[in-house]
């Protein structure tokens, strides 16, 4: 009996081990999964991203020199990057094989017979323009022509053989590809206007397919010509038709050193060897005028070189310290040019590598090449001031370098035809840390700025990758979801924790989590299809029932105060809710009543806008205008503040209406009468103080209550107790009111000087209405976290110890002050870290934003218009990504930056419950 | 018959004096407790309240009270009297209702669900239970502690002043003062002065103990009520608070609930003996103690029953 008794225990006692120890590895094993898959995903994240940061890659060196040429002035590389051509300043092209450098063909590329005197090379040989000694220029390309060919009578071929003007390139399996330097020019055209012979010429085709011709002639004129390509309909050469405007420079006998169009023939720029440049340009549609003649170049730097950038918007300089600088032409802050317009330096990048030789602009993006005196080049991109590669050749006298088409490699040519040619993997030049996280001045735009912009209709447009807009608009769908969510959350965890029945708690809370369980696609779905147009349609009433709901409550309690207590203590807690759900029924009904009333008194048009629209105005005469009215013609703020004065601006001079009548005819026809509050957010019309009102009055009515708090309350409440019962609920509600009154004048007063010092909501709280808005993405997605953060919360409040409140109602404390002074600083961690898990939610929250936003990546605080998430970005984007390019990784990073996000805000969430709970640590 | 049995503190056990007075030859384990076999069964017999209790003026006055934890009736048709300053302890094996009955004074029992009452009490003549009464008001006037020292966590200092926080008494020479003054008659001032910023958390056991009775007082209760103040306290810390508790009634009615006997013999002026939620006997403790009317009583006190 003893024996098998021990035997039994001991096989249990086995067993036991045994599924103790099976228990301990699987539960081990199962951590290990997690905590390597997060990991795992992490460091995923980050190999993909990694790549972005790295430079291109640069393949051995491959020299030698090009036999019969002494004056070379430009390369080009075929597609392929086998050959390449040089063009001589003698308007000789030679064609060579990079491999060996044999001299495949030699070719006159203009008429020598004309004296030809200036070239134009653009876009790799697309556009080329001669001008010649008489006036006459030749259009044409210069162009690598490739075609497949059967390899069968060429088998005896390695790889490459030589062919006229090319190569022939084994692709194997019998097959080869042809290459070969090929160019055309069309007949000469005599130009129409100026006389002398083409001192300078500027080809150019902007990404339209336009193209536009410059020439500088001897006597100072200068000729813009618009090209138009006619195809005879029965074959045959096209013809090219100018289309000419012509002008005088300002100064004929001082020739420019670098002569330049813009790709959109707007604009003559000259540039001078000593920095002088002017620009020239059409004012509406008269003929060119000089605009401005500014120095772009510091003393004692001089420029060396010239190029456009890809696009031909941007004008490149060169500069003898080895500064490579951009300019472009964007809207004037000043408003001094006669066309509004300025020339912008938007890149300046500097080198160690003196003097700038030739600057080459990529077809292919926005890298250009810059060849220094030492035989540097470095190759950067643009917008991104990314350092691509950085190339040493041993030539002595470099002159040009180019890329190749697909930026697959780089040659470099010497004055004596010797040349340099490197293979080249640009990697990710779009990018870099600052064209991520910084301002970066894009093309065409007065300043830099954060600008998110990942495709875009053609190769010339730059890629703005800018995440500050997404990440922007991350915080601020979060930051109002938050708002929106917060206080009813945290509000329902403390009533079902604290003043209702065990019995109500335990039907309320599954209650609210099974919202828990909604799919954010359907709240997302709702939100875009049922909450946006309602908000849209109820703005009105949405705007005022934000002010008017939270007074409506308070009143009601305060009216509440006035029944005699014998009255309120018989009331149960079914009554209460049904007063509350009586107030806020009450409260809506009070807003959706009198909320478009309201609006349409307050956001009025009122006289003054009838007579700006109905145009009954007439010009305020010089003496009468206040001194800082001088830049009203593009300055917001001027506007605003001539528009408190009760003056306008009409196409930039100060006007005030004829009349005070109220211009009902004029507001009828623009469908005025009586306001719109969706056209007062679009500043159409009105002015800025009802808008102020709007957005004071919340934060006065905190201010006053917290100044009565501090300075009045001790002696209300002594006559409070003194008068007792109905007479102190008296004063109580006469407080109530005259608290409110109060807020409400402080709140006008406010408005009235921020509308005079020109401030205006429109510029930030408030702004143009789209319909599917941050607002709405607060309510819907504050819905969505409204549960967890519940659910959390209440947990935390539960677990405060009963002791704690029955001490304090014990001390005679009302449950409402148990709850905030005692049970809410214990639980307050708790409270925290579900804020916190509910902020992490909305973080990453993708569906609802996606639908219920227009996606729009805009850097304002305005609620009434839309954003683009981090998350949405993702989702959005994704598909039309190709897998490994920049756009691709860049929204990795989004991810990682999310990822990054949540664990920070998660690191801090615990942070902060581990200090409250140390303070906690003895209950 | 239910074998609740009192833990008596080895601490008291030393002290004999209570234990030699209380036995009766005649008396003896097998002789038939009336009442409580009455009790037991169901029925209601008549309390035996010494005339004492009914000549002295009464602060608290409960009368024919009844009450219902949903089905479960805890407290039987009660009436008694808490005489006005001075120091009245409830005694009784667990579960006969005396926590109850405390706590129906300040009506802390609404906080239970399922609680049905029957009958009144009064507090210096106002009754606690009509429909009328502000129970905010009421606990503001009853100073409570707790079985286990129940400290918010807070400072001393905000802790003391509390009660008077929540009656919105900001002004901080007046709070000062009577955190000073109700430390002080807590018996705690010496110990925490230095500290009055610091935590109550990281005080002993008995210390905030004490600082919940400085809490309870600070206010000027009418009543204090104490429930079971040291049954989670060591001997050392015990004794302190039964000191405490002979000083503050001389300013103070206390109603205190114990299990202990001995506690109650030595804090106490009058005691009353519940059993199964009604009064057995209730009079001087003196007389309860050494010369009580009912065998039962005796019995109990003398820790042969319970």
């Amino acid at each position: 009996m003893g024996t098998s008794e021990s035997k039994t225990r001991n096989s249990a006692s086995r067993r036991l081990h045994a599924m103790d120890s099976a228990a301990e590895f699987v539960v081990t094993t199962g951590g290990f999964i997690v905590l390597a898959a997060v990991l795992g995903i992490c460091f995923y994240l980050v190999w993909v991203v990694v790549p972005l940061f790295a430079r291109g890659t640069v393949g051995e060196e491959v020299a030698g020199k090009a036999d019969g040429v002494t004056s070379s002035a430009m390369v080009m590389l075929d597609p392929y990057a086998r050959s390449a051509t040089v063009i001589g300043s003698d308007f000789n092209a030679t064609t060579l094989l990079i491999e060996g450098g044999q001299v495949v063909g030699l070719g006159a590329l203009a008429d020598k017979a004309l004296e030809p005197t200036a070239m134009s090379y653009a876009r790799n040989g697309e556009v080329v323009a001669i001008g010649y000694s008489d006036g006459q220029v030749q259009l044409g390309e210069l162009k690598y022509k490739s075609k497949l060919v059967r390899l069968d009578d060429l088998a005896d071929i390695d790889v490459i053989k030589a062919v006229e003007f090319g190569y022939i390139e084994s692709l194997g399996e019998g097959r080869g590809r042809r290459v070969g330097f090929e160019h055309s020019f069309g007949d000469p055209i005599q130009l129409k206007a100026g006389e002398g012979a083409v001192v300078a010429i500027d080809y150019r085709k902007d990404p339209t397919g336009k193209k536009i011709l410059a020439v500088l002639r001897t006597d100072g004129t200068v000729l813009v010509n618009t090209i138009r390509t006619i195809r005879p309909l029965g074959g045959g050469t096209p013809k090219a038709k100018l289309k000419t405007k012509s002008f005088q420079l300002a100064h004929p006998t001082d020739q420019p050193d670098w002569f330049m169009v813009t790709a959109d023939g707007k604009h003559v720029l000259c540039v001078w060897e000593d920095g002088r440049c002017e620009r020239y340009a059409r004012i509406r549609r008269g003929g060119f005028e000089l605009i401005e003649s500014i120095q772009i170049v510091e003393e004692p730097s001089t420029i060396t070189t010239t190029n456009m950038l890809l696009g031909g918007q941007t004008l490149m300089i060169g500069q003898s310290n080895g500064t490579v600088s951009s300019f472009h032409v964007a809207k004037d802050k000043t408003g001094s040019t006669k066309d509004s317009l300025q020339l912008v330096r938007s890149h300046n990048i500097a080198s160690k590598h003196g003097e700038v030789v030739s600057i080459s602009a990529s077809i292919r993006d926005r890298s250009v090449a810059v060849l220094h005196r030492d035989g540097v080049v470095e190759i950067r991109h643009m917008t991104s001031e990314k350092l691509v590669a950085s190339i040493h050749t041993g030539l002595e006298y470099p002159v040009a370098a180019a890329m190749a088409p697909k930026n697959t490699g780089l040659v470099v040519v010497g004055e004596d035809g010797s040349y340099s040619f490197h293979e080249i993997e640009p990697g990710y030049p779009e990018f870099s840390v600052g064209a991520l996280f910084g301002r970066v001045h894009y093309e065409g735009v007065a300043e830099p700025e954060y600008v998110y912009q990942s495709s875009s209709g053609d190769d010339a447009s730059e890629i703005k990758l800018s995440l500050m807009p997404l990440v922007f608009g991350t915080l601020k769908a979060t930051v109002f979801a938050m708002l929106f969510a917060i206080p009813i959350a945290v509000l329902a965890a403390m009533y079902s924790s604290e003043f209702v029945s065990k019995r109500v708690r335990k039907k309320i809370k599954p209650t609210v989590e099974l919202m828990a369980s909604l799919p954010s696609v359907v709240l997302g779905f709702i939100a875009a299809m049922v909450v946006a147009p309602f908000v849209a349609e109820h703005i009105d009433s949405f705007v005022i029932g934000m002010v008017v709901l939270p007074i409506a409550v308070l009143a009601a309690a305060h009216l509440w105060q006035l029944i005699p207590l014998a009255y309120r203590l018989r009331t149960r807690t079914g009554h209460h809710l049904m007063l509350v759900g009586l107030t806020v029924f009450v409260g809506v009904w009070a807003s959706s009543l009198i909320g478009p009333t309201v609006v349409r008194s307050w956001f009025a048009p009122d006289a003054f806008d009838g007579a700006m629209l109905a145009g009954a105005v007439e010009d305020v005469p010089q003496g009468e205008l206040p001194s800082w009215s001088g830049d009203a013609s593009y300055s917001t703020k001027t506007v605003r503040k001539l528009r408190a004065m009760g003056l306008g601006v009409d196409s930039g001079v100060v006007v005030r209406p004829i009349d005070d009548e109220l211009h009902t005819e004029g507001l009828a026809e623009v469908g005025l009468v009586g306001g719109d509050l969706q056209r007062w957010l679009n500043d159409e019309y009105g002015r800025a103080r009802p808008g102020w009102l709007v957005v004071f009055f919340p934060l006065a009515c905190i201010g006053v209550w917290i100044a009565q708090a501090v300075f009045v309350r001790r002696r209300i409440d002594l006559l409070i107790a003194e008068q007792g019962g109905f007479v102190g609920s008296l004063v109580v509600l006469g407080k109530f009111v005259v608290l409110l009154g109060l807020s409400f004048v402080l709140a006008m007063v406010g408005a009235v000087v921020a509308e005079s010092m020109g401030f205006d909501p429109r510029d930030s709280v408030f702004g143009s209405f789209s319909p599917r808005n941050t607002l709405v993405v607060a309510i819907i997605m504050g819905f969505a976290v409204i549960p967890i953060i519940y659910t959390i919360s209440e947990d935390a409040l539960q677990a405060v110890p009963m002791t704690l409140r029955t001490a304090s109602l014990g001390a005679g404390a009302t449950p409402w002050q148990t709850t905030v002074r005692v049970v809410m600083p214990v639980a307050a961690s708790g409270i925290f870290s579900a804020c916190m898990i509910g902020f992490g939610r909305a973080v990453g929250e993708t569906m609802i934003v996606l639908m219920a936003t227009g996606n729009t990546p805009e850097m304002d605080w305005n609620i009434f218009s839309g954003f683009r998430t981090l998350a949405a970005n993702i989702a959005v984007e994704l598909p039309e990504a190709p897998k490994d390019e920049t756009h691709y990784r860049v929204l990795f990073l989004c991810g990682l930056v999310l990822f990054v996000m949540t664990f920070v805000i998660n690191t801090l969430a615990e942070l902060v419950r581990r200090v409250v709970r140390a303070r906690n640590a003895g209950l | 018959m239910t074998n609740e049995t009192d833990s008596t503190n080895t601490a008291e056990s030393t002290q004999p004096v209570i234990r030699s007075v209380a036995y009766t030859p005649n008396g003896g384990g097998d002789q038939a407790y009336e009442v409580i076999d009455a009790i037991r069964r169901g029925e209601n017999p008549t309390p035996t309240v010494h005339p004492e209790v009914l000549e002295s003026d009464s602060v608290i006055n409960v009368e024919k009270f009844n009450l219902w934890y949903t089905e479960t009736q805890a407290i039987h048709d009660i009436s008694m009297k808490i005489p006005r300053g001075a120091v009245t302890a409830l005694i009784g094996p667990s579960g006969c209702g005396k926590s109850t009955l405390l706590r129906s004074i300040n009506r802390m029992n609404d906080l239970v669900e399922g609680v049905r009452v029957e009958g009144g009490i009064s507090l210096n003549d106002s009754p606690i239970y009509a429909p009328s009464v502000d129970v905010i008001s009421l606990r503001k006037r009853l100073g409570m502690v707790f079985q286990k020292p129940n400290p918010f966590p807070m400072s001393i200092f905000e802790n003391v002043v509390y009660p008077l926080r929540i009656d919105g008494e900001r002004r901080k020479e007046v709070l000062e003062e009577a955190c000073e003054k109700s430390l002080r008659s807590a018996a705690i001032w010496d110990e925490v002065k230095d500290r009055l910023k610091k935590s109550a958390l990281g005080l002993s056991g008995g210390q905030q103990q004490r600082v919940c009775i400085a809490r309870a007082i600070v206010a000027d209760p009418e009543v204090l009520l104490l429930d079971e103040p040291c049954s989670a306290l060591d001997p050392v810390a015990t004794l302190k608070i039964e000191e405490l508790i002979s000083q503050i009634s001389e300013r103070y009615t206390v109603l205190i609930v114990t299990h202990n006997m001995q506690q109650a013999a030595r804090v106490s002026d009058f005691t009353a003996f519940m059993y199964l939620g009604r009064i057995v006997e209730y009079g001087p403790t003196a007389t309860l103690f050494q010369t009580p009317a009912l065998i039962e009583t005796e019995h109990y006190v003398s820790g042969r029953f319970g």
